[in-house]
């Protein structure tokens, strides 16, 4: 459990060696395309401004105190959201909960913006409220909000509700961010498109929705259990694998729902990835970027 | 012939411990259900809601309930019927006593003066016979020595054509008949006579009622083994009645007859039989009447009530149970089996 970030490393570095070193070269980032990333200028300092960020020299030159305009321009806010919940403790693949490739996505992201010296934050929630960190850097700050989310993904948690988590953020986050929003398989309902059309004109959203499992291509020698309901007592006949009707027309409805959301997606200008499996997940994480990246160079 | 008065169960305790197993393996298979999901390795699965919608789902969880409760209703019928054999319903029966339990050993004088009466005697007991089979009947004729014509046995149709051959004998004097009878110095040697008889009735271990029927003069000539009394006393010792016929002349009243008569009544009375004398009227039949009467005396005296176990209710049931479950489990795997897309679906 005390592990997480440096698994994410290792996944990056496994299956994504010369594209991630682009990306830690200077590829990422988005906001940055519109301003240059050098210093501009030199204002007065503020109270609230970071001690960190005042220009000695230039203070004392000219007696005032002067802070440098450029750092914390370059420095992004990351927003990690996850609708977490006890449905994330569900199966993507046979032994991989959805959990494991929630704190991928969020942790190949979060990495990347500490790497790159951005801040990340993180909000989660899920019927029974809405928790996080506020946003900082360090690789440490990564590792504990990946903990968090891994922690809020039991099979005991309460259930996941994006619309209010959505609603959390549209009321509580004020900078501008890019926001990644990891979420289960939704259905896109008016209301998320509202928050999500609200959201996108504050920030630079990207969505990555995590798969579930086909319940009839479980493995005839594992049980299988609803998450939804407590106990044993979920647990799923053996004949639904037997089935291939019933196989099809889940995939059918399947498809419709995930035509529905990509193109809800679409026409907000949201970029969107599914993430289906472990080792998928860097590899559609990087897609998003680069989709993100596409989008922002129109 | 057999009364059923009861419908009862020997182990009537059996049907409360079947249901007792019942409920102990249903909880031990919900609990081992919910044991195997935890020990196993488990696959958690969320949003099952959109499966539970589709319209397939709904149809294969009716067919598999209804497939489910057949199942569970002949299998409780399999069960209940067992359960049942298992209790072991009898049947009490009040049987008459054996039907087979008399033997009779017609022990005919084979002199010349008692053809007769032979021919009498044979004749009532062929029609006792006729109204009461299930007896065995045996005929030895004797005089100096005594032959066995036929020994004792429950083959009736085979006792009537011998009695009808005897009387047949009997009326015509027919001395091939009597072919073996005299091959010993005396003559109607009547205590051997007796105890032969009496050693003719096989099967010293059952309990039947012996009967000797008796025909004699007792006139014996020759030195016998056994005089009259010794005889009756072996006879009474084995549980064997005889019952004599006297020839006519013993009812004639001389002294020297009455005498005989006298020592015959005594030693047939001491085996607990009666003496009739020939040539009156219903003598024979009086004698063939008290055999009757012993037997009836037993239907009195011991009306065995019979358990007997009737598993065919029980057999049935179970078998019924098994051809449902035959047909669930058809029906099991015609719903198992997939049907092809494109089909009726």
């Amino acid at each position: 459990m005390t592990s997480l970030l440096p698994r994410v490393k290792a996944r990056v570095v496994l299956h994504a060696h010369r594209r991630v070193r682009g990306l830690l070269e200077g590829e990422y980032a988005a906001v940055t395309t519109g301003r240059g990333t050098d210093f501009t200028d030199l204002r007065e300092y503020v109270r609230g401004d970071d001690v960190k960020d005042l220009d000695w020299k230039a203070s004392a030159r000219t007696g005032a105190l002067l802070v440098k305009r450029f750092t914390a321009e370059r420095k992004h806010h990351v927003l990690l959201v996850v609708a977490t919940g006890r449905g994330l403790a569900a199966h993507a693949e046979v032994g991989t909960p959805k959990r494991d490739l929630a704190v991928t996505v969020a942790g190949v992201v979060g990495w990347l913006a500490v790497q790159h010296g951005d801040l990340v934050g993180l909000l989660h929630g899920d019927a029974d409220g809405v928790h996080g960190l506020p946003p900082r850097g360090g690789e440490l700050h990564v590792e504990r909000a990946l903990e968090q989310v891994h922690e809020a993904c039991s099979p005991y948690a309460a259930a996941g509700d994006l619309v209010a988590l959505l609603r959390h953020v549209a009321r509580t986050v004020r900078c501008r961010t890019i926001l990644l929003l990891v979420c289960e398989d939704e259905e896109p309902t008016p209301e998320v498109v509202a928050l999500l059309r609200r959201l996108a004109v504050q920030h630079e959203v990207l969505v990555a929705s995590l798969g579930d499992l086909d319940p009839t291509t479980v493995p005839a020698g594992s049980a299988a259990y609803d998450v939804d309901v407590a106990g044993g007592a979920g647990a799923l006949p053996a004949w639904l694998r037997d089935d291939p009707v019933l196989a099809a027309e889940l995939a059918d409805e399947a498809t419709a729902r995930h035509g529905r959301l990509d193109e809800a997606l679409a026409r907000l200008g949201i970029a969107h990835e599914r993430v289906v499996d472990a080792d998928g997940a860097v590899r559609s994480v990087l897609a998003l970027l680069q989709q993100h990246r596409h989008a922002r160079g129109r | 012939m057999s009364g059923v008065l009861d419908l009862g169960l020997r182990w009537p305790w059996v049907l409360p411990a079947a249901v007792v197993l019942v409920v102990v393996l249903l909880a031990w298979w919900s609990r081992r259900g919910r044991d195997r999901g935890r020990s196993g390795d488990p696959v958690l699965l969320a949003h099952l809601d959109r499966l539970r919608r589709l319209p397939r789902y709904a149809g294969l969880v009716r067919r598999r309930v209804l497939v489910g409760a057949w199942v569970t209703a002949a299998a409780l019928v399999t069960l209940a019927g067992v359960a049942l054999v298992v209790a072991r319903p009898t049947q009490v029966e009040v049987l008459p006593p054996d039907e087979r339990s008399r033997d009779v050993m017609l022990c005919l004088d084979a002199s010349t003066s008692m053809d007769d009466d032979n021919a009498a005697v044979v004749g009532a007991v062929r029609d006792v016979l006729d109204g009461l089979d299930g007896d065995r009947v045996g005929l030895t004729l004797w005089s100096g020595a005594a032959v066995t014509v036929v020994p004792l046995t429950g083959d009736l149709d085979y006792v009537r054509e011998q009695l009808d051959r005897a009387q047949q004998a009997f009326e015509g004097g027919d001395e091939r008949y009597f072919a073996g009878v005299q091959l010993s110095g005396g003559s109607s040697l009547i205590g051997d006579g007796v105890v032969s008889c009496a050693r003719r009735f096989d099967l010293p271990t059952e309990e039947r009622s012996r009967v000797v029927l008796l025909s004699s003069d007792n006139e014996p000539r020759g030195k016998s083994v056994y005089d009259l009394t010794a005889a009756a006393a072996f006879a009474t010792e084995r549980d064997v009645v005889v019952h004599a016929i006297g020839a006519p002349e013993l009812g004639e009243g001389s002294a020297e007859e009455r005498d005989r008569l006298g020592t015959l009544s005594t030693a047939v009375e001491a085996t607990g039989g009666v003496v009739a004398v020939a040539g009156q009227d219903g003598s024979v039949d009086q004698i063939v009447a008290r055999i009757d009467a012993l037997e009836q005396q037993r239907v009195e005296e011991d009306p065995e009530p019979v358990r007997r176990d009737d598993p065919v209710p029980g057999a049935l049931l179970a078998a019924a149970g098994v051809v449902l479950l035959g047909v669930g489990w058809g029906a099991q795997d015609v719903v198992r089996r997939p049907r092809r897309r494109g089909g009726a679906s």
